[in-house]
């Protein structure tokens, strides 16, 4: 106690006045003759260009028993088109030093590019022919399923694998967002070179799309070499079905994965909140005065004080059509109980007791300090771009930012940390179940999983 | 990864080529022997402040293995003036950001923070140089995380293969043991072990201190020198005279674990780091094992179908390098099978030369990463405090001149000398107990 305090009286000396907001980059918007919205941050410090066209074509979208469409439409985007074969394509990319690539995640899919400026006609030439004329080639296709059927094996070889497809199947059940998001043994050989047509031919339009861009290129370049790769390709008058958010458990549910490693790989799920929800800044400012970083409480109480883990860490994972609040560690096994208990000691602590005016303000310093760092890089910005089109955060997210951070008051903290609910969460822990079973029943009813079956 | 040996596997792997302009470095050497690298960019209001420690776990001794990851974690617990954990408490309450990681040849701290905060570095890392502070709970506490961090190791099937293939390649040089340490080592770990190699490596003779970002070159040095020129340098810093003896047989290893598909790790010795010959090393690497169009990766993923994933990586290092495949076989497919097409690809590097267009992909290669390295301050600063400590940090201005000097002959003899069976070390892992 007495070392607290004394800390803290030096730290308030040390605290300086707060750091000058950074200079904001300007985020231009445009939109082309197909109605795609485009944003695009200039910056001409460096010869190189980077761009992402994001789709809404997520695993999310997925007809239900189609699991794993989304990533094998995106991937084989890379495999082939009129002009150029797969092979083509990766190595005319490599060949410049540049990078292009297609992928899809929960809610969207994406196809995007960095090259050096002087090789942007190649880039826009590779671009245009993966968005508007792949040629799904049954080979390619044949291909991509054995590898992802064995990838789907190979992943039940890690612990942080098996936790993943574990937690994400323990709390979102049924849902889309429950499936591994290549697909299961199942659905996995049954995908056809129609399916994957039909799911292309729906979702890869303007209509359902945006595009970023970030780089040494002005805005009228920008348009007129968009508006001529994109030229022919149109929007329909299909609008995309909104999936359903998932349903929350209520309640405590404990899963357990027989798996034979020397620690317990820990992962304890709450409900959380979409993206775009008001509350989603305030819930990821608890989250991380909670378990942000090497000063957040988990870290000093569990890690520090402890000595239980090497890794402990909150976290706010929103989608677009649901969300979780999280908190994950890896300890080893006869630590599992006590490091679980104390973690939700903090938890509770945070959401009874009010934060400290340094540790409130630390924080704040610490967010708008990592922001304004996160500003140097074209790449982080085109993360910045994603998010505010894809959650329609408005173009003024980045100005927001700041005075969002800048505004919140311990109240705030409390109110944030609502979803961090001690009494309701899925428990799923990957570890020796012969030694683990019996102390996770202080937790709740435990349920034993095969790993097998999570991917089937 | 905090405070982490992996990490910094991962970031010494990659390399940082340069441009024809030279970098407007400056250097200075203050009297009590610290070396300072200053590099002025104004494109954002952005500072890296970045110390380098040329020790590592090069320079351990069986007994205490793990010493210098230990100590990176130690050096964050607080010293005399700033007790606890306030070394992160001050650089979060000022909107800075910091971490740390240690690799076989070195140590290396750093701080990315707003412009105006070059005094608070500085005066934050010459403390932790001088006054760490060691308390005995703090230690045993400390060491229980590390212990955590090794178990994470061993709970990958390529983390614990690549423990073997190393502790197996190596017979006498401290190369052979992770940087995290050996389980019983650390669990012998004392305090008295840890001052002692504290007082020994951690001085201002033995270390770089690596500045690029938003500030005053002038301002900067007058900064360093209020806070580091103070501290005494330390007589003599040990050699490290260990010397590998060639390896002329080759090595195999034989894991088993409930796993999917067979997994392959082989690893060749290689000249060390800014060698001549690390530069064909590195073009060969691009050529064989790098990116979607690499050979390995068209011919066994693409179209023979044998592997799920290959990949490659150039340990450039200071003592001697190390080359590493690593592959998931397909269900179906054996190890030997995989074995087999690997060694046909590395022995027609050494019949045939690499075509005009595969040289000229790892040249763009080259170029294009070094104008993509400038984008973070963070980025360019590691690079050269890498450089710095493998020998000379000015090989960021002719990297890409190496690499443009690398013929195809150098490739095929490169090829010879290093890749052979006799000089490699072969780790599988696989399911079923042979």
């Amino acid at each position: 106690m007495k070392r607290t305090l004394c800390t803290l009286a030096i730290l308030t000396f040390a605290l300086p006045a707060p750091a000058a907001t950074p200079s904001l980059p300007k985020i231009e918007t445009l939109t082309l003759s197909n109605g795609l919205p485009v944003m695009l941050i200039e910056r001409h410090e460096l010869p190189i260009i980077s761009a992402r066209l994001s789709l809404k074509a997520g695993q999310v979208f997925e007809p239900s028993d189609k699991a794993g469409l989304a990533v094998l439409t995106a991937s084989l985007l890379e495999k082939g088109t009129q002009k150029y074969s797969a092979e083509a394509i990766a190595e005319q990319s490599e060949f410049l030093g540049g990078s292009i690539g297609a992928s899809a995640s929960r809610d969207s899919a994406s196809i995007g590019f960095d090259f050096l400026k002087k090789d942007y006609g190649t880039a826009l030439s590779l671009f245009g022919e993966m968005l508007k004329a792949p040629t799904f080639p049954d080979s390619e296709l044949e291909k991509a399923k054995s590898q992802t059927l064995a990838g789907l094996k190979s992943s039940l070889d890690e612990p942080k694998g098996l936790l993943e497809l574990a937690s994400a199947r323990a709390f979102y059940g049924n849902h889309p967002y429950g499936r591994p998001i290549g697909g299961t043994l199942t659905s996995v050989p049954s995908l056809t070179r129609s399916d994957v047509v039909s799911f292309y031919t729906k979702h890869y339009r303007p209509q359902n799309a945006f595009m970023a861009v970030v780089g040494d290129i002005t805005p009228s370049e920008l348009k007129s070499s968009l508006e001529q790769t994109l030229a022919g390709w149109n929007p329909t008058a299909d609008k995309p079905v909104e999936p359903v958010s998932p349903a929350s458990p209520l309640g405590q549910k404990v899963v357990l994965i027989d798996s034979e490693i020397n620690q317990a790989y820990i992962s304890l799920v709450h409900q959380g909140i979409k993206r775009n929800d008001p509350a989603y800044q305030k819930t990821a400012f608890s989250s991380y005065i909670l378990g942000g970083g090497s000063v957040a409480r988990l870290y000093r109480e569990i890690r520090s004080r402890q000595g239980l883990a090497y890794s402990v860490y909150s976290g706010v994972r929103a989608a677009t059509y649901g969300g979780t609040t999280r908190i994950s560690i890896q300890t080893k096994t006869s630590s599992a109980t006590q490091a679980l208990k104390g973690i939700l000691e903090q938890v509770r602590l945070l959401r009874t007791q009010p934060v400290s005016p340094f540790e409130l303000d630390a924080s704040k310093q610490a967010l708008v300090g990592d922001y304004s760092r996160s500003l140097e890089t074209n790449g982080t910005l085109l993360d910045y771009l994603t998010l505010i089109g894809q959650y329609q955060l408005g173009t003024d997210y980045l100005a927001r930012y700041t005075g969002k951070i800048n505004s919140f008051k311990a109240a705030d903290v409390k109110a944030g940390m609502h979803y961090f609910d001690p009494d309701h969460y899925v428990l799923t822990v990957v570890g020796k179940a012969a030694e683990l079973k019996e102390p996770l029943a202080a937790f709740g009813a435990v349920e034993v999983v095969a790993k097998e079956d999570l991917i089937k | 990864m905090l405070r982490s040996a992996l990490a910094a596997l991962l970031a010494l792997s990659v390399s940082a080529p340069a441009l024809a302009a030279p970098l407007p470095i400056k250097v200075h050497r203050l009297d009590n022997g610290l070396k300072v690298l200053l590099l002025e960019r104004h494109q954002a209001p952005v500072v890296t402040f970045q110390v380098w420690y040329r020790v590592g776990s090069r320079n351990e001794n069986i007994g205490q293995t793990g010493i210098s990851h230990f100590l990176e974690h130690l050096m964050f617990q607080g010293s005399k003036n700033y007790p606890g954990n306030m070394y992160d408490r001050l650089v979060e309450a000022n909107g800075g950001s910091n971490n740390a990681f240690t690799s076989n040849d070195l140590t290396c701290y750093y701080v990315d923070f707003p412009s105006n905060l070059l005094d608070l570095a500085a005066k934050l890392e010459a403390d932790r140089m001088h006054n760490l502070s060691i308390p005995p709970q703090t230690f045993q506490s400390e060491l229980s995380v590390v212990k955590e961090e090794r178990r994470l190791r061993e709970n990958s099937p390529f983390g614990q293969m690549y423990e073997e293939l190393c502790a197996l390649a190596f017979k006498n040089h401290p190369y052979r043991w992770p940087v995290v340490g050996w389980m019983d080592d650390l669990n012998h770990m004392t305090r008295d072990k840890v001052q002692k190699y504290y007082k020994t490596y951690y001085a201002p003779n033995n270390a770089t201190v690596v500045v690029v970002g938003d500030f005053k070159a002038p301002e900067a040095m007058s900064i360093i020198k209020r806070h580091f020129a103070k501290i005494p340098r330390t007589p003599e810093i040990p050699k490290v005279a260990i010397k590998e003896e060639p390896q002329t047989t080759e090595r195999r290893a034989y894991l088993h674990r409930d796993l999917a598909s067979p997994y392959l790790l082989m690893g060749y010795h290689v000249p060390a780091a800014l060698t001549k010959d690390s530069y064909a090393m590195s073009i060969l690497n691009l050529i064989l094992g790098e990116g979607a169009s690499s050979r390995l990766n068209q011919d066994l993923v693409e179209k023979r179908q044998i592997v799920q994933d290959i990949s490659s990586g150039l340990q450039s290092r200071l003592d001697s390098g190390f080359y590493t495949l690593a592959a998931v076989a397909m269900p179906g497919h054996s190890i030997s099978e995989v074995e087999g097409a690997i060694d046909a690809h590395i022995e027609r590097l050494k019949t045939e030369p690499v075509t005009d267009r595969e040289l000229q992909k790892a040249i763009n290669s080259a170029e294009a990463g070094y104008i993509f390295g400038q984008e973070s301050c963070h980025g360019l600063a590691q690079s050269i405090g890498q450089m710095d400590v493998q020998g000379d940090y000015r090989a960021i201005d002719t990297y890409v001149q190496k690499f443009r000097e690398v013929t195809k002959e150098d490739i095929m003899r490169v090829a010879k000398q290093y890749l052979n069976p006799t000089n490699r070390t072969v780790v599988t892992m696989t399911g079923e107990k042979q």
